[in-house]
């Protein structure tokens, strides 16, 4: 991967010196300084609590609803660390999942069956897979390093009267369920618009588009709404968060897997 | 006193030495040459190499700035400035027509590379106050003040010298006080406005400060990457010009031209709605059992029962205190032993920085394995409620768990011991014989009065998970005796009493993650119940994420059990395999599905369960349970043929061999 990189930038340097640029800012190095400016704004939270509805729709239109709290805590040299309680439907009640991600490899996930009193690590290399029987894999959900992705700028837009830049960004990670997944990103506060989802056939397979930001803290944007369809069942689910909440005074000791059993 | 440092940008020209492409970190970008110029300002005296600003070019539309990545120096520098997000540029040719940015000043001191190395350090090392508000006018700041003073212990009014102006900020905090920050959790004031002002300036050293004009001339910029990390300057924070849609306070604030405070006092957020008062919810069970035979004690084969469990919930003091009460009731319409009652948790949990101590009747599980749970021993077991042993009666203890960074450590106290419970004549699946629960004896003579303890650690280190336990008491686990029944001084029939000794048992449990591979091992050494022995389970589970291209995720689970005692030892887990097939259908019923073989090597009969769940709508869980014992001998009914499979070290599940029952639960959440 490493040497793959360097191979781009020597391409890419080459190029420029045939073209006789004194400058080169390629488009993997815009692509990824975007990904790092997005990154550096939405640092300095330090934690977060929110109430979050999952909206489960079928092709013909059935719905199945989840309610959870979540809670979060920045991790300045790493992925974040998240909390997430299940309060409906009444069979999950209290059914935690404790989640450190990580820059690199997979992120460690505890889960946590009330009626068993059992915490059970659970085998995170499962990203691909759906969270909750929804149309969010783990890897959608998980804590969005810059590192879990290579860049690309590919052009710049206007979406919905916003100039957006349009980048490319492939996973790192050889098992996720994507190749590739294109994402317009707002130029003026660095917000994911909508994230189109390729996968291994390089077919398109979803796409999330988040409304409604909201600026917290004079500084933080997140959505009130986020609606991922599926291309290829017609299955759709919206997420719907409400109450954020920042700096609330989480510490280390709120994720922890004591913390994960008393979470009711 | 600080002094105001004035930093004169110089530009001169930069003879670049003429490399065919050198490297560069690029730390800031920026569309307003004005904000470059600032930054560049402020973090060049920190610095020993040149900052350069690059202007804009075809291939760049932005102002650059540029360092050289040559000296090893200049990362650690870059990071005590609190700039993180660097990122290597390759510059093709030479700099020579770009601008070099020096800096002088006059009367630069140590107190302002101080205050420079506060930008935005590490979350740990510094101390964040809210800032709820930003006021021209001192007196509307004292009343902001006065306003959450009914909120938060820690409020003050501190001045600041921005840009030359005085400006009243109303402080809370600081948050990284745990005080403060479980009041903001409690409070009702919205906070979404409340910004934070992140530094390692002590909050007397505050009053006043002097700020810099580096930051404020920062202009809102839509390339501004820097401006999050200028933001955060000692004292400055994010300067948001005033806005008119910005609502006032509640009450006792005039209008004031740079009043930014936005906190309005409102209804408590949900959160808080469901924190102090208690929850009831409640669930009845339906449950159908048919079995194929007529059982040997208990011809009938059909059976019906009805269970019902409620769960009160409560937390005070912010979720630091924890009270739970889940009574259960199971009502058979054939066996008296299985309609019982039971207190599944009754518990006061107190959450500290440290520790949590855990008071009264509870549930505890440990272990990893699936086919048995060798390491399990806090709680006794409810056969009667399900054979699998899966279900467990509460037990009352004292649990002090203390949290360190190298792992959980638990210490139990089990205050008294609860009899295992089995199903009577009437019941299915039985044993063969009549236990009498009744005649129960104990090796210890304080009988279900004696104290036990026991202690665990466990700590997850990297893909490996670990615990390590022992129990020092009476055992969970019956030893049944048989006594012959006596008619006319003639053996009528055997009951079996059971017998409870003192133990010792250290538990060993440990799984690895490796990629899709979960490697499982639970281990004991027993000692009490006839010589020491040792047992063990091992195997892996193997994911099998989105098996052929579906939704689903395929578990294969293999496991081998082994008990040192062999035929001495019980039915199941002296010399058996496990081998199991797992499937998520990973929908929105969250259907699962579990088929376990479990193969006794000596005996070579085939005990198959098979279990299977799926939500019917938002209310209603159905549960399929069933289980077949395969390739028994063929023994005779009645008295003798039972004499016959005690003896038969070939026939460990014979005993069963009428059993085989499905089951159908339906549960309704209420």
């Amino acid at each position: 991967m490493m040497k793959r990189r360097w191979a781009r930038h020597f391409f890419s340097v080459l190029g420029l010196v045939l073209a006789g640029a004194a400058i080169a800012e390629s488009a993997e190095e815009k692509g990824l300084a975007i990904a790092i400016e997005a990154d550096l704004r939405d640092q300095g939270w330090i934690d977060s609590q929110v109430q979050m509805e999952m909206v489960l729709r079928n092709a013909k239109g059935n719905e199945s609803k989840r309610r959870v709290r979540l809670k979060t805590l920045e991790v300045s040299d790493d992925g974040d660390k998240s909390l997430t309680i299940f309060d409906t439907p009444a069979d999950i009640k209290g059914t935690g999942l404790l989640s450190f991600s990580h820059k690199q490899g997979d992120d460690d996930q505890w889960l946590y069956l009330p009626a068993l009193k059992r915490v059970k690590r659970i085998a995170s290399r499962n990203k691909s897979g759906p969270f909750v029987g929804s149309e969010f894999a783990f890897e959608d959900l998980s804590s969005q390093e810059v590192e879990k992705y290579t860049y690309r700028w590919l052009r710049d837009e206007t979406f919905e009267g916003q100039a957006t830049f349009v980048i490319e960004r492939r996973p790192v990670d050889k098992n996720s369920g994507y190749t590739r997944q294109e994402v317009w990103v707002d130029q003026e506060h660095y917000r994911l618009l909508k994230v189109d989802y390729y996968d291994r056939k390089q077919s398109l397979l979803k796409t999330l588009r988040s409304i409604g930001y909201t600026q917290y803290m004079n500084k933080y944007w997140r959505p009130a709404k986020m609606v991922m369809l599926n291309h290829q069942n017609g299955k759709s689910t919206d997420l719907l968060w409400n109450e954020y909440r920042f700096s609330t005074g989480l510490t280390e000791k709120d994720f922890t897997r004591n913390s994960l059993q008393r979470a009711r | 006193m600080r002094l105001v440092m004035v930093c004169v940008a110089v530009y001169a020209t930069f003879n670049a030495p003429n490399l065919a492409a050198a490297t560069y970190w690029s730390i800031g970008s920026y569309s307003d040459q004005r904000n470059a110029l600032n930054e560049a300002a402020r973090i060049q005296p920190a610095l020993s190499s040149a900052v350069i600003i690059q202007s804009p070019s075809s291939a760049n539309t932005n102002y650059r700035l540029l360092i050289a990545a040559d000296d090893p120096s200049v990362k650690p520098s870059l990071e005590r400035l609190g700039i993180k997000g660097v990122w290597s540029v390759t510059v093709n040719g030479d700099l020579a027509k770009e601008q070099v940015f020096r800096t002088t000043n006059d009367t630069a001191t140590g107190t302002e590379t101080q205050a420079d190395s506060a930008v935005k350090p590490s979350i740990n090392g510094s101390t964040s106050w809210g800032v709820a508000g930003s006021f021209d006018d001192q007196e509307n700041a004292v009343q902001l003040e006065a306003q959450l003073a009914d909120h938060f212990e820690q409020v003050s009014v501190k001045e600041f010298l921005i840009d030359g102006r005085t400006l009243y900020r109303v402080l809370v905090g600081p948050m990284n006080d745990p005080t403060t920050a479980r009041q903001m959790q409690l409070s009702e004031v919205d906070l979404s406005a409340l910004w934070i002002l992140r530094t390692e300036v002590q909050p007397t050293a505050l009053t006043p400060i002097h700020i810099a004009p580096n930051g404020q001339n920062m202009v809102p910029d839509g390339r501004n990457i820097a401006l999050l990390t200028i933001g955060d300057t000692t004292g400055a924070g994010t300067r948001a010009l005033p806005d008119s849609s910005r609502t006032l306070p509640a009450s006792g604030i005039k209008n004031d031209e740079y009043n930014l405070a936005r906190l309005a006092i409102k209804d408590p957020p949900l959160i808080t709605a469901n924190k102090s008062n208690g929850r009831w919810s409640s669930e009845v069970g339906f449950e159908s059992r048919v079995f194929r035979d007529p059982g040997l004690l208990n011809l009938e084969r059909h059976h019906a029962a009805m269970s019902f469990q409620a769960e009160y919930y409560q937390t005070w003091n912010d979720g630091d205190d924890i009270f739970a009460f889940v009574p259960f009731a199971r009502i058979d319409a054939q066996d008296d032993e299985r309609t019982h009652f039971d207190i599944r948790e009754l518990t006061w949990v107190h959450v500290a920085d440290n520790f949590e101590l855990r008071s009264g009747i509870r549930k505890v599980f440990w272990g990893v394995t699936e086919s048995q749970h060798l390491v399990d021993i806090i709680n006794q077991t409810d056969t009667v409620e399900n054979p699998d042993g899966e279900e467990k009666l509460g037990q009352p203890m004292i649990n002090l768990s203390l949290l360190r960074d190298w792992g959980v450590f638990d210490l139990y106290w089990l205050i008294g011991f609860r009899e295992r419970k089995f199903s009577g004549p009437e019941g299915r699946p039985a044993y063969p014989f009549e236990i009498s629960t009744d005649q129960s004896e104990y090796e210890s003579s304080a009988e279900t009065r004696r104290s036990d303890f026991a202690v665990r650690w466990v700590q997850s280190i990297g893909e490996l998970e670990l615990g390590i336990s022992h129990f020092s008491g009476t055992s969970r686990e019956p030893r049944l005796v048989p006594q012959f029944v006596l008619q006319n001084n003639l053996p009528a029939s055997v009951i079996l009493i059971p017998y409870y000794d003192v133990i010792e048992q250290t538990g060993l449990d440990a799984q690895l993650f490796l990629g899709d591979w979960a490697f499982k091992l639970e281990a004991i050494s027993r000692s009490g119940q006839g010589n020491r022995y040792a047992a063990a389970t091992a195997g892996f589970e193997k994911t099998f994420v989105g098996f052929a291209g579906g939704r689903g995720d395929l578990g294969v689970i293999a496991e081998y059990l082994f008990d040192e005692r062999g035929a001495e030892g019980p039915a199941v887990g002296q010399d058996d395999i496990a081998l199991g097939l797992r499937y998520a259908f990973n929908d929105a019923a969250n259907t699962t599905a579990l088929l376990v073989a479990l193969i006794d090597r000596a005996s070579h009969e085939y005990l198959t369960t098979f279990e299977a769940s799926s939500r019917l709508g938002e209310r209603l869980k159905l549960t399929v349970e069933a289980s077949v014992i395969n390739n028994t001998r063929n023994i005779p009914r009645g008295f003798l043929g039972l004499l016959e499979v005690q003896a038969d070290p070939n026939a460990d599940l014979a005993f069963l061999q009428d059993e085989d029952f499905i089951k159908f639960e339906l549960i309704w959440y209420l």
